[in-house]
This record gives C-alpha cells, sequence and structure tokens, in this order.
C-alpha cells in the first residue's frame, strides 16, 4: 500500500513539473517570436524558417564543439 | 535576479528525467511486492487443500504466483492470510466430496470471470490482453475463493478463521519440523 502511495505522489509530482514545463515552454515561444518579430522574419515561409533554424543549430553545435 | 526561461526549461527537464527514474524504480518496488504476495497467497491455497482438486507438482514453480494472481482477480489479496488461509480451508473442506457443490462453483466463477475480463477490457480501452483464458480446473480454486471472500463479508467472523488459520499454521509448522527432524535422521544414518 504504501508502495503505490509513493508512486501515485511521484506521478503527482511529475504532473506538475510537466505543467510548469509547458509553462515556461510557452513563454519561451513567445520570446522566440519577438525575436523573429525583431529580426523581420516573420513574413518567411515555414519551411525556409526551418532550414535557417537549423542552419543556425548545426553552426551553434559546431562551435560548441570547437570551443 | 529572475531565472532566465532557458535555464528553468533546463532545471525542469533535468528534474523530469531525475523522476521519470524514481517512478521507474518505485514501479519495480512494487512490483516485486506484488509477486511476493502472489507467491505467499499461492502457497496460502496449496496449504488451505486446492491439491485435492489440481495437482500442482507437475506444474513449473512460478506456478504457484498464478494461484495467487486469483486472488487479484477477486480483490481479495489485502486480507490477513490467516484470514484466508482459515475461510479458504473450510470452503475446501465443504465443497470436497461434493461434485454437485463444485460444478456450482464453476459455473459462478466462469460467470463472473467473463464479467471480469470485460471490466479489464473497458478500463484498458484498447489495450488488448495477451493471456485472457484459465486453465479449467482454475476456475473451481476461482470459485472457491468466490465463496471464501463472501463468507468474510456476508458472515463477518473474520475472527472464527483467523483463529482457524492461525491453527492451520500451526499444524503445517509442526509437520514441517517432523520432516526436517526426519530428514536430519535420514542423513546421519547414511553418514
Amino acid at each position: 500500500m504504501a508502495t503505490s502511495n509513493k508512486l501515485q505522489q511521484l506521478l503527482d509530482q511529475k504532473a506538475k513539473i510537466e505543467e510548469q514545463l509547458q509553462i515556461e515552454t510557452d513563454k519561451r515561444f513567445i520570446q522566440v517570436g519577438k525575436i523573429a518579430r525583431q529580426a523581420n522574419i516573420l513574413h518567411w515561409d515555414n519551411k525556409t524558417l526551418a532550414n535557417a533554424f537549423k542552419f543556425l543549430a548545426d553552426q551553434g553545435s559546431e562551435e560548441f564543439k570547437s570551443k | 535576479m529572475a531565472e532566465k526561461p532557458t535555464n528553468k526549461i533546463k532545471t525542469l527537464k533535468k528534474k523530469l528525467t531525475q523522476i521519470d527514474a524514481r517512478i521507474s524504480d518505485a514501479k519495480n518496488l512494487a512490483r516485486h511486492k506484488e509477486s511476493k504476495r502472489k507467491r505467499s497467497l499461492g502457497r496460502i491455497l496449496i496449504m488451505a487443500g486446492a491439491t485435492n482438486f489440481y495437482n500442482v507438482d507437475d506444474k513449473p514453480f512460478n506456478f504457484i504466483m498464478s494461484l495467487g494472481g486469483l486472488f487479484y482477480i477477486l480483490d481479495f489479496q489485502d486480507f490477513k492470510l490467516s484470514v484466508i488461509l482459515g475461510s479458504c480451508h473450510s470452503v475446501i473442506s465443504e465443497i470436497k466430496n461434493h461434485q454437485e457443490l463444485q460444478s456450482e462453483l464453476v459455473k459462478k466463477s466462469k460467470s463472473y470471470y467473463q464479467d471480469y475480463l470485460i471490466r479489464k477490457a473497458v478500463s484498458q480501452k484498447s489495450r488488448t490482453n495477451k493471456n485472457t483464458e484459465l486453465e479449467q480446473p482454475l476456475f473451481l480454486l476461482l470459485g472457491v475463493l468466490l465463496k471464501a471472500k463472501s463468507l468474510l463479508i456476508d458472515d463477518g467472523s473474520i475472527d472464527k478463521y483467523n483463529q482457524l488459520g492461525d491453527n492451520i499454521f500451526i499444524q503445517h509448522k509442526i509437520k514441517q519440523q517432523q520432516k526436517y527432524q526426519e530428514y536430519l535422521k535420514q542423513k546421519n544414518k547414511e553418514i
């Protein structure tokens, strides 16, 4: 019985953290959106945006590796 | 200064990984406890006289857990072991030599098991059950448990069955000690 209570507690904790994570991720999406607006790239189509982000992500990881 | 959202996300993801590991540990522990409980319940059923209806000698060692699993079908697993032993023993003694009572119990348990499968399928939604079939002789034992549970709930005389179970435990212990003494004697003779 005690084990199942503990498991339930952990599952509740996990649900709370997931909720917090969702809130923080949403905040981050808004920030990224604002940066995209400032950079005047909001009118780009999704495919171009995805390519640009991929290029930046690859470059970022290369720089990270070289450091 | 408030934590940056990027850092917060990293921290939360880390926490999530940690909590997942703890959940996995807790699940393993619960599974281990359940297996232990099933084994004890299986032994109790054998001690109560299940071997009158079902030969378990030719079954694999872990089969005893399947017998314990029958208690979980009825949600009958949380009673004290001596109470379970007492009630099962009195049901088995009652039906041991009565074919009619046995057929009646098999009929009841089959119907209960069908309902149980439906309930389980509904609660698990689309998840399919790999092993839903019970071996025929197990239906009689399931019937025994059904009757034993109803004895405890309807009769309300838990103390009576507790006492009976304790006595059987004591008798069993004495028998085990005698067996051990005989084994020691045999061993000494051989030396």
